[in-house]
């Protein structure tokens, strides 16, 4: 949606018109809902950050001066609050879980070489539901920053600089924290996928697109 | 397995690289050297395809979350309670 469209919308709710809010909110309460659901995991948490999150954007429109675009500025707010909830239920879990929060490295990140193209075998065990929880199970493993740029780029399908934006980092460290983040889940698929099975995708000297 | 320079490209550069080389953000001459190198190289061939089927797989995996409708009906409900009939933009300043 163009920003103009986006500007007309936050002056109507300036101009206290309701309606124009509702509207905000239809636009975007299931991303804002599912980007706290898998950063949180928790359906009570995403709700009551969905709650907080338009609760913030009603009460400070005034203080958004238009210089990014308004699905950034809600996507940080949506980022802030899920970081806050992580760090309370850390808190109340008395467990230090601070490194792992403010971490700038993923743990144990190694790089194999496959031995194969098990693309297709995960696509199938993907198909027969057996990937998801593996997915998740790894993306939960993940720094929180890592996670939610991951989730920004490759689940929201937003652009590195829309994500530096959000994230206050440049592009270049986008760039590097989402390859990261990527080679840690590729691993994790490889290791589920050539356990469960040979690759049974096509043989490598078959002729395929990159 | 030959993990020796093809043209001007390792396999490290090859993985280094692979964000850009999947945005399509390369300019052309580098591209074409990481192409040459993929198509002379299989295990980075491979690692190539599972890399770009994580990304595929995961979109896939994730993106297919829905906001319940109680929930979606008790957040207009709360906002509606809270903001209704107030002046949007009075909570102070905030960092955005």
């Amino acid at each position: 949606m163009p920003p103009d469209h986006d500007q007309d919308l936050i002056d109507r709710i300036r101009a206290g018109d309701y309606g124009a809010f509702e509207e905000l909110v239809s636009r975007f309460e299931r991303k804002v809902y599912a980007l706290a659901l898998k950063l949180t995991g928790n359906q009570a948490d995403a709700e009551e950050i969905a709650q907080d999150v338009f609760l913030t954007i009603y009460q400070k429109l005034d203080s958004f001066r238009g210089e990014s675009a308004l699905s950034s500025w809600i996507y940080r707010v949506t980022a802030n609050a899920a970081f806050m909830k992580l760090r309370d239920r850390r808190k109340r879990a008395k467990v230090d879980f601070d490194e792992k929060l403010a971490g700038e490295e993923i743990p144990s990140l190694t790089t194999t070489f496959p031995q194969g193209d098990w693309s297709a075998n995960a696509d199938n065990l993907l198909e027969r539901g057996e990937l998801g929880e593996k997915l998740s199970d790894a993306i939960a493993q993940l720094p929180d920053k890592f996670k939610l740029i991951f989730l920004l780029k490759d689940v929201q399908g937003l652009s590195n600089e829309e994500i530096g934006d959000i994230v206050n980092m440049s592009v270049p460290a986008v760039k590097s924290r989402l390859h990261r983040a990527r080679l840690f889940l590729r691993e994790k698929l490889q290791e589920y996928v050539e356990t469960v099975g040979a690759p049974n995708g096509p043989h490598r000297d078959e002729k395929r697109d990159l | 397995m030959d993990r020796t320079a093809t043209k001007s490209v390792t396999c490290e550069e090859c993985i280094e690289v692979l964000v850009d080389y999947v945005d399509g953000s390369m300019d052309q001459p580098t591209y074409q050297a990481f192409e040459a190198h993929f198509a002379d190289c299989p295990p980075c061939l491979d690692f190539l395809r599972t890399y770009k089927t994580t990304i595929t797989l995961s979109a896939r995996a994730f993106n297919d979350v829905e906001i319940p409708e109680q929930v979606s009906l008790r957040l207009r409900s709360y906002l509606k309670e809270k903001c209704a009939g107030k002046k949007p933009g009075q909570g102070g300043p905030v960092d955005v």
